[in-house]
């Protein structure tokens, strides 16, 4: 890890921490939010070697177990005021699969000072860009269905910045105008490798986030020495390896409390030379996403977001590039305390590269339903079901293997929140 | 004879102390208020005022204040109409936080509202509009008018509103965000001498309410 990024971490930690400390007894009360999912999961795979990335296979679902207990997730919330307008922000989440249990997924200062007229907004530390309008539920999870679209699995997984965001927005409520308006701008370090387990793995479906200088595990798919160096069948998603600043900018359109529209842009701006000590090298990476979402009624919604662009890693004619794009439409239905989704995901990465030895062709498609009930306050159930196929080039590396291969995984969980 | 005489003497001392003591008797104006369709118009301020209208005490206590509430992340309700000096508590009824905060002249302030901490009741001391949003959720908007009368209302479904005030001359003014302006600044003077009606229209069409605000959820703050 770099000087930067270190120092950016132990700054954001040590304000939010002094933020935590500072707060007495009768100052602004700490806000905690949290939640404990737990279930069984039946995920039948035809063959072993379709585990999870977790457990190093090629397949595109989380869990390798069948009929299983789970716990899914534990997440938690903290916020503190510091002032009225600085406040501190962290997230913790637990997971019982990959290497590491507990994490920090965002950690960050918000200062929104109150303005008359247009509004001002500036966040500093890690945190996601708020470009995707289906995990707006405690946690950066997803309200309607228990796995998140290709597109937010991989937000999940792989994007994370550790950076200083500016937003400014004009509220149309305050203005006579039915129509809401932000920009979004941000500067950011990390998150050099965005783009890796993407284009060797291919796109997944699931509900796992990586967190704070987490190593990711998947698949090997450098046993049969196609690269000249001997890469990492592991990831650093929060690394800085270049030294380099990544930008973001976003654009909100919205209209009354209905329509909300975001379109962003993102690009990490890394060397694609810069390499670390243990061989992980910086992908260059940027993409484009559009996030819609519309509320026909208060009960009926149609959420879709499209997500495109390219990665690069290491030279011309030994590097691995690749485009990559996805979207999702969902609908969604709340009658009383329930709410029933269903979507549809498309997904692809186009190998761009010259390298025939590491194939990274990878499409597919998934289908997701998913019925949840809220008990009371605390506590809601629900069953989901998955179908996924998937053709992944980069299977067929293994003799025997073959490309294209469906998955289905059914889900009954039960949330505790608080 | 004189016993009769001696009698309706007493009975004007009695008729005279009797206006001493109750020197005004109190008359009904009813308001019906439509629009510049002829619609019943609802939910609008009415105020009476004349030089000798005075307001001897707050009608809301630090101890009995006001409610302006925050449920589902708005202000309930959406216009809160209370005489000069009365205090206004932001109880939150919602789980989660707000910020409140308004730039209005009659009243600037901010109050951060945690769940479960209501603070103390705020005084409004000074007549006039005090528009309020939420720092955390933009499309929050709610009003606290501040009249400088204890006569006062808002017209109801129908569009009426019965106001029993001292036989007076009055100045009636209309409120409400959705006013054009040009309707909000006339002074309608009513001579209430007895219980009386008054039909009001708008000239002017109300502006939008932008209702569409107001259908928000748990998720509208990402």
């Amino acid at each position: 890890m770099s000087l930067m990024t270190t120092k950016l971490a132990l700054l954001t930690s040590l304000t939010i921490a002094s933020a935590v400390v500072s707060a007495s007894a009768d100052a602004a009360p700490a806000q905690v939010n949290g939640l404990i999912e737990f279930g069984v999961v039946q995920s039948h795979y035809d063959s072993g070697w379709l585990n999870s990335w977790l457990d190093e296979g090629v397949g595109v679902l989380r869990f390798s177990q069948n009929g299983r207990f789970i716990l899914s997730q534990a997440g938690l919330e903290l916020s503190q005021d510091v002032t009225t307008t600085l406040s501190a922000h962290l997230v913790a989440n637990g997971y019982t699969d990959g290497r590491q249990k507990l994490g920090f997924s965002e950690a960050y200062l918000r200062y929104k000072p109150i303005t008359a007229g247009l509004r001002h907004e500036l966040k500093l530390g890690m945190f996601y860009p708020k470009m995707s309008l289906e995990n707006v539920d405690t946690a950066w999870n997803s309200p309607y269905t228990y796995s998140y679209s290709a597109i937010n699995s991989w937000l999940a997984e792989e994007l994370r910045t550790i950076g200083a965001e500016y937003t400014i927005t004009r509220s149309g409520r305050m203005h006579r105008s039915p129509f809401s308006y932000s920009a979004t701008v941000a500067a950011f370090k990390a998150n050099d490798v965005l783009g890796a387990i993407l284009t060797w793995r291919g796109w997944a479906l699931h509900n796992r986030q990586s967190r704070y200088n987490e190593s990711l595990p998947f698949a090997d798919y450098f046993q049969f020495n196609q690269f000249e160096l001997t890469l990492p069948n592991t990831e650093m998603v929060t690394e800085e390896t270049d030294g380099r600043w990544g930008v973001y900018a976003g654009l909100n359109w919205r209209y009354l409390n209905k329509t909300d529209v975001r379109v962003y842009y993102y690009d990490n701006m890394a060397n694609r030379l810069a390499i670390e000590a243990n061989n992980q090298y910086a992908w260059d990476t940027h993409f484009s996403s559009v996030a819609l979402q519309h509320k026909f009624t208060s009960q009926f919604r149609v959420l879709a977001q499209w997500l495109s662009g390219s990665t690069y890693m290491g030279r011309v004619r030994a590097g691995v590039f690749a485009d990559f794009s996805a979207w999702y439409v969902m609908a969604s239905y709340k009658v009383d305390q329930h709410r029933l989704s269903v979507r549809f995901d498309q997904f692809k990465v186009n190998e761009k590269d010259l390298l025939p030895e590491d194939p990274n062709d990878s499409h597919g498609y998934s289908v997701t339903f998913a019925w949840r009930y809220q008990l009371n306050h605390n506590w809601n159930i629900g069953v989901e079901w998955l179908g996924t196929a998937s053709t992944n080039k980069s299977r067929t590396l293994w003799q025997g293997w073959q490309a294209r291969q469906s998955q289905q995984q059914a889900l009954a969980l039960v949330q505790f929140r608080f | 004879m004189l016993y009769l005489s001696q009698f309706i003497k007493m009975l004007l001392i009695v008729v005279i102390m009797l206006q001493w003591i109750n020197p005004a008797q109190a008359a009904d104006l009813t308001v019906s208020l439509s629009d510049n369709q002829g619609n019943p118009l609802p939910n609008i301020v009415v105020t009476l005022t004349s030089p000798a209208t005075i307001i001897e005490e707050a009608e809301f206590s630090p101890q009995h204040p006001a409610i302006m509430d925050q449920i589902d992340r708005q202000f309930v309700p959406h216009i809160l109409v209370v005489p000069k000096g009365s205090y206004v508590a932001f109880p939150n009824s919602d789980s989660i936080q707000h910020h409140v905060y308004s730039f209005s002249k009659a009243k600037p302030f901010e109050l951060k509202l945690y769940s479960g901490r209501p603070p103390q009741p705020l005084e409004f001391g000074q007549a006039g509009e005090v528009a309020m949003g939420c720092n955390i959720h933009d499309w929050m908007l709610g009003y606290v008018y501040v009249v400088d009368t204890p006569y006062y209302g808002k017209t109801n479904a129908r569009g009426q509103l019965t106001l029993t005030v001292p036989p007076d001359d009055y100045q009636l003014i209309l409120w409400s965000p959705l006013l054009d302006s040009k309707d909000s600044a006339v002074q309608y003077s009513v001579d209430v001498a007895a219980d009386s009606k008054i039909d009001l229209s708008l000239k002017h069409a109300l502006l939008p309410a932008f209702e569409g605000f107001e259908q928000s959820d748990e998720f509208d703050d990402y």
